[in-house]
């Protein structure tokens, strides 16, 4: 049974399955949940630093370029802001991967 | 390679390696932001999946709010670094260009620009930055009038500067055009004009070359055929195609029509083959014969036109300065017979008195381009010289110019204004619009 039939089975058994309240998964459903937000967590495990390495390259390019031009600081502004967003999405992204090991060791077993 | 500007281009200093590398890096850099956020968006959709079979989960509830928002923040932050890097590799280029010009070139026009504009003048010495800031230089889109779209969103104390100085040819032309009270010297030494080699590309076999104009519109639409398709036809590079059409009648008469195209090279380089480049436009916006002048007459003579047939000209953008030129110098010296011109966005105001009162021109301009106002003059108001000008809502300074987006609706709105100048040129212009057959010859211009 997959994940998709899993989810069909339960919208049929029980209408309360797609709004707020939680229900009570099967064990086949609990244990297909619990591989699905494994995967997820080990995609994105390398995410976050991988973004903060990015930042760090862009942020480090602006800053070696000679180039000596009234434009220049501000472009170079610019790539320190992008370089603060990716880092501020590598925090957002470790907040996701924490709240999905929570929810991996919350889930009933 | 390393260049130093400075002096005139206040005092900036740039390495265009320098410039291209970081260009690079930040392109690199979005694509694996781009990969990334693929990532996260497989995540999401994953989430999704297991939120949908434990919708009261509140630790996926947020997962899902923050992967959202980490992709929403990798897209913008890979555009802006992309936006970056394309600047980026603009300003290599536009360095690059200024070292490869004539050293004394740019010293030549700001002398040229203080002259005209007084000592108050400081536009050249904040074009570079400009240009860059704008993100669109004719050297590097081949479009100036892209770059003067940017100009008038990024830096609009330049744009007041040029506009109080009566110069919005420099915006246009990017560099050089309001430089004309010194432009002179400048073609002599540095643009030289050279002179023309004539090819016959063939015969134009596809079918809108076959079709006989029946108005004004069509006329348009010849012009712009040649115009979009010069590179695939020759099969050269593109500028310089011309058509020499042959309208045969149903009482055995002929009447030719020439399609001239207009500006498809913008570099400033000193030598350029392609004769529908800057040193044309200097030229021809002063009435000074060009070498794509002295081709399209070699041209015409070539396909074997008389001198007792009529011609029409039909010129875009620099192609209409080139047909004023042409019609003023082949019925001057009896070379042949033109009889009208139509004009599309073109700045003949300082020329097109010169052409010959048997000559009829139609000179098409719309508001909102800024191209026609080149010249700084508006056209004579004279019984041979009609001028047509039609506002027609363009998005951009580029589409305002184009034949396609508004010189089409332009014409159209000529023809159908009821206005009995019109219905007096168009009445003169008959025979070349009642033909029952066309034949299109090809034939490329380049500058030896």
């Amino acid at each position: 049974m997959t994940v998709l039939d899993i989810h069909i089975f339960t919208r049929a058994l029980s209408p309360a399955s797609t709004g707020a309240h939680r229900v009570a998964m099967t064990a086949p459903a609990r244990a297909a949940a619990a591989d699905e937000v494994a995967r997820t967590v080990a995609r994105l495990g390398m995410q976050p630093d991988l973004l903060r390495a990015l930042a760090t390259r862009a942020a480090a390019a602006a800053d070696a370029l000679l180039w000596r031009s009234a434009g220049a600081p501000a472009f170079r502004d610019r790539v320190h802001t992008d370089a603060v967003r990716l880092r501020a999405a590598a925090d957002t992204l470790d907040a996701a991967l924490d709240a999905l090991r929570r929810y991996a060791a919350d889930l009933p077993r | 390679m390393s260049v130093t500007v400075a002096g005139g281009l206040d005092a900036v200093r740039a390495e265009p390696d320098a410039i291209r590398l970081a260009g690079a890096v930040l392109d690199r850099t979005a694509a694996e932001i781009d990969e990334s956020r693929a990532e996260s968006s497989t995540a999401y959709w994953a989430l999704w999946t297991v939120a949908s079979l434990d919708a009261g989960a509140a630790s996926l509830g947020s997962a899902q709010d923050a992967l959202d928002s980490v992709q929403r923040t990798l897209d913008e932050a890979a555009d802006d670094l992309r936006v970056i890097a394309r600047r980026l590799r603009i300003a290599a280029r536009l360095y690059e260009a200024v070292d490869a010009l004539d050293g004394g070139l740019f010293a030549h026009l700001g002398a040229a620009l203080g002259g005209a504009f007084g000592p108050g003048w400081h536009g050249l010495t904040k074009l570079p930055d400009a240009l860059v800031t704008g993100e669109a230089v004719g050297l590097a889109t081949g479009s100036p009038l892209e770059a003067v779209d940017a100009f008038s969103t990024s830096d609009p104390q330049l744009l007041d500067t040029i506009l109080d100085g009566g110069a919005l040819a420099l915006l246009a032309s990017a560099t050089l055009l309001p430089a004309l009270a010194g432009v002179d010297e400048l073609l002599q030494h540095y643009f030289a004009d050279g002179r023309p080699v004539v090819t016959p590309a063939g015969t134009d076999t596809a079918v809108p070359a076959t079709l006989a104009p029946r108005s004004l519109t069509d006329l348009v639409d010849g012009a712009l055929w040649r115009d979009a398709h010069e590179e695939d036809t020759a099969g050269v590079t593109a500028g310089g195609e011309i058509d020499v059409k042959f309208l045969h009648h149903a009482d055995g008469s002929r009447s030719v029509i020439v399609d001239i195209p207009g500006t498809k090279d913008w570099s400033l380089r000193g030598f350029d083959p392609d004769v529908t480049n800057l040193a044309s436009n200097l030229r021809a916006i002063q009435g000074v014969p060009t070498t794509y002048e002295r081709g399209v007459l070699d041209a015409m003579q070539r396909a074997g036109v008389r001198p007792d047939d009529h011609v029409l000209l039909v010129g875009h953008s620099l192609g209409g300065m080139v047909a004023v030129e042409v019609a003023r110098d082949a019925v001057g010296s009896g070379r042949f017979r033109v009889t009208n011109v139509v004009t599309a966005g073109s700045p003949v105001g300082n020329t097109v008195g010169s052409v010959p009162r048997s000559v009829h021109v139609l000179a098409l301009e719309n508001a909102e381009d800024l191209v026609p106002t080149l010249d700084g003059r508006a056209n004579p108001a004279t019984r041979n010289v009609l001028t047509v000008t039609a506002d027609i809502p363009s998005h951009d300074l580029g589409t305002a110019h184009h034949l396609d987006n508004a010189y089409e609706s332009v014409a159209e709105a000529a023809e159908h204004s009821g206005e009995p100048a019109v219905d007096y040129y168009l009445a003169g212009a008959e025979q070349y619009l009642d033909a029952d057959s066309v034949r299109t010859e090809r034939y490329v211009i380049k500058r030896r």
